[in-house]
């Protein structure tokens, strides 16, 4: 487990600088002790309405944001970490409700990272949907 | 023939982004739809950003754009429209969005089976050889007129 240097509170003072992640509403906790970033449910991030279910889009965000914040804690930093890739898998439909990311980094060197992501949310304890993300981090 | 091939813009619209909650809230914009082949713009908005110096695109609305017109591309070469889950969705970000600039997505099916469907899809803010990010994707293909089981994505 790789220590941490930033607390949930200081990531999302970096999460709210952005504004694509503050208009979904996206918040960083870490009472249980992991790091969890919370996409909140709102109707606008659903994909279909029939099924119904959450866009994928929106999940693919999620995962990359919460790939970034988990990085972005065990760096430190103000800023957040260059995404260059990420490879998502979607396991589950997403239901109607928030949906939680938590993250582990894989692998770091100097110039690169490789993150594990999965999703959940509060209805179930199955996995939804997973990602790989990748990373090229700053001199 | 697609059915989707004889509908109007206005008709591909409100299919692809006015139906589709986070479509519309990200304010997609469907150009142009083809054999095989969907052009959809995201167009530049504040709330969309992922830099507020630079001013440039989040990667969150990108690669909805890429997964949303990869997922109906196949649509466009089936006599009868099936409903598509994704499966899996490799996004490589190339580079940053021009300040203040949109993208424009084009797509192109790779391969067409009886319950998969390989997608792969570009994203650039003016020039098609430079691109911002590009996409692979696979596809769930459900029967027409038949439920999807109650665990599949979509």
């Amino acid at each position: 487990m790789t220590a941490a240097r930033l607390t949930a509170s200081e990531v999302q003072q970096v999460l709210d600088r952005v504004p694509f992640i503050r208009s979904l509403g996206i918040t960083a906790d870490d009472a249980d002790g992991p790091l969890v970033i919370r996409l909140p449910y709102m109707p606008g991030i659903v994909g279909n309405p029939r099924v119904p279910a959450l866009h994928g889009g929106a999940l693919a965000s999620l995962m990359g944001i919460t790939a970034q914040a988990k990085l972005l804690r065990v760096t430190g930093g103000d800023r957040l970490p260059r995404v260059f890739s990420i490879t998502a898998e979607y396991l589950r439909s997403a239901v109607l409700e928030d949906t939680l990311g938590t993250a582990t980094v894989i692998t770091r060197s100097r110039r690169f990272a490789n993150l594990r992501v999965e999703l959940r949310q509060p209805s179930s304890d199955r996995v939804v949907a997973a990602a790989t993300v990748q990373f090229l981090l700053a001199e | 023939m697609s059915p989707l091939l004889s509908w109007s813009p206005a008709e591909l619209q409100q299919f692809m982004v006015t139906r589709i909650p986070f479509n519309e809230f990200l304010g997609l914009k469907m150009v142009r739809i083809a054999r095989g082949e969907l052009l959809a713009d995201l167009p530049f908005a504040a709330h969309l950003t992922g830099d507020v110096d630079a001013n440039c695109l989040h990667e969150g609305p990108i690669t909805t754009l890429l997964d949303t017109l990869c997922g109906t591309a196949a649509l466009t070469l089936m006599d009868e429209p099936r409903r598509t889950a994704t499966l899996d969705l490799r996004v490589d970000f190339l580079r940053s969005a021009g300040a203040g600039l949109g993208v424009r997505c084009e797509t192109q099916v790779i391969s067409l089976g009886e319950h998969l469907t390989t997608i792969r899809a570009i994203a650039h803010d003016g020039d098609i050889g430079h691109p911002v990010a590009i996409a692979t994707a696979t596809f769930a293909l459900f029967a027409p007129s038949v439920s999807p089981p109650a665990g599949a994505a979509s």
